[in-house]
């Protein structure tokens, strides 16, 4: 299920059966001519990332060239352990499309010495923030990323 | 002559019992459980958890919430989780990017329709723009889209089944 605040606006929205799970894929236009396009999958440890990585391709090419996030939490691929075959395969794959990992190695973003939430993005900006975060009630952490497009100021989710 | 002979006949009879410290470290194929009277909070947990199916635990008495008596600092402690500690810890956190950042966040849940409660009192994911919430426990459109009615942060919109179907 996807939440989105009323201050942004809906562009478009799809739904993707992959890893044996169903996504939703959605574009927000953040303000009048641009778009932020996400892209938000989880993989479970079971299923092998490698053959499916063409499914990932096929959606890179659909989405919008502006601005495209891709979140990949609980990915179960972590990418410290760079010598892996499937860290190779990912980080390979996502250079190829033009996609940066967003904050390799920082402490805050973290789990227990493994990196397994990772963000993709095709527009690198030096204003994001990325972080986990503690919730009481259930034991997966939340993962945050903010970004900051230049001219740009969003309004603030009224609570 | 004759004789008259009453004999009564109950038809179950308890064979035999055991205590709950007793049956600590057992695994029982069924049980039957009384949990009225029980004082302790924690020996509610180890009774339950000693049989294998739930199917298979009887109770005297219905486990409703009021039932158990659990200890105040817990009471206290969830208190000041739902409330206190995520003002003070989370939206700090969050002050410096609210205003000038888009915000993403995205977090797995288990039985998602279960805990909009707590995404109601978690001030922290409402700061967000966008949030990706996974369920892996689907209930029923119907069901889900009726507890989503009485959720009560209107600030969202959401979106559960997309129209368009893309294959790849």
């Amino acid at each position: 299920m996807l939440l989105y605040n009323r201050s942004i606006v809906l562009d478009t929205c799809e739904s993707v059966i992959m890893f044996g799970s169903k996504f939703i894929i959605a574009s927000f236009n953040i303000d009048t001519h641009r778009t932020v396009h996400i892209i938000a999958i989880y993989k479970p440890p079971s299923l092998s990332l490698t053959k499916k990585l063409s499914t990932v391709q096929k959606l890179i090419l659909k989405s919008p060239i502006f601005y495209l996030i891709i979140v990949l939490r609980d990915f179960n691929v972590d990418v410290l352990q760079k010598k892996t075959l499937e860290v190779k395969h990912l980080l390979k794959f996502m250079s190829i499309n033009k996609m940066e990992l967003q904050f390799q190695e920082t402490q805050q973003y973290m789990v227990h010495n493994t990196q397994l939430n990772h963000i993709w993005s095709n527009n690198p900006s030096e204003q994001c923030v990325l972080g986990t975060k503690e919730v009481f009630w259930t034991y997966h952490k939340p993962i945050q990323f903010a970004f900051k497009l230049p001219n740009h100021v969003p309004r603030f989710p009224c609570l | 002559m004759s004789h008259l002979i009453a004999h009564t006949q109950y038809p179950i009879q308890p064979t035999t019992t055991r205590t709950i410290h007793q049956s600590q470290n057992l695994n029982l194929d069924f049980l039957t459980f009384d949990p009225n009277g029980i004082h302790h909070h924690t020996l509610i947990y180890t009774t339950l958890s000693r049989v294998k199916e739930k199917e298979n635990l009887y109770l005297f008495a219905p486990l409703v919430e009021a039932n158990f008596k659990v200890d105040k600092c817990v009471s206290n402690e969830m208190q000041h989780l739902k409330t206190t500690s995520q003002w003070q810890l989370c939206v700090p956190y969050m002050q410096p990017f609210r205003k000038t950042h888009t915000i993403i966040q995205s977090l797995n849940t288990r039985s998602l329709s279960l805990h909009f409660q707590n995404i109601e009192t978690d001030h922290n994911l409402q700061t967000s723009h966008i949030l990706c919430l996974n369920q892996t426990k689907v209930k029923t459109k119907q069901i889900f889209t009726s507890i989503f009615k009485s959720f009560k942060i209107k600030i969202y919109c959401y979106i559960q089944k997309p129209r368009n179907h893309v294959i790849v």
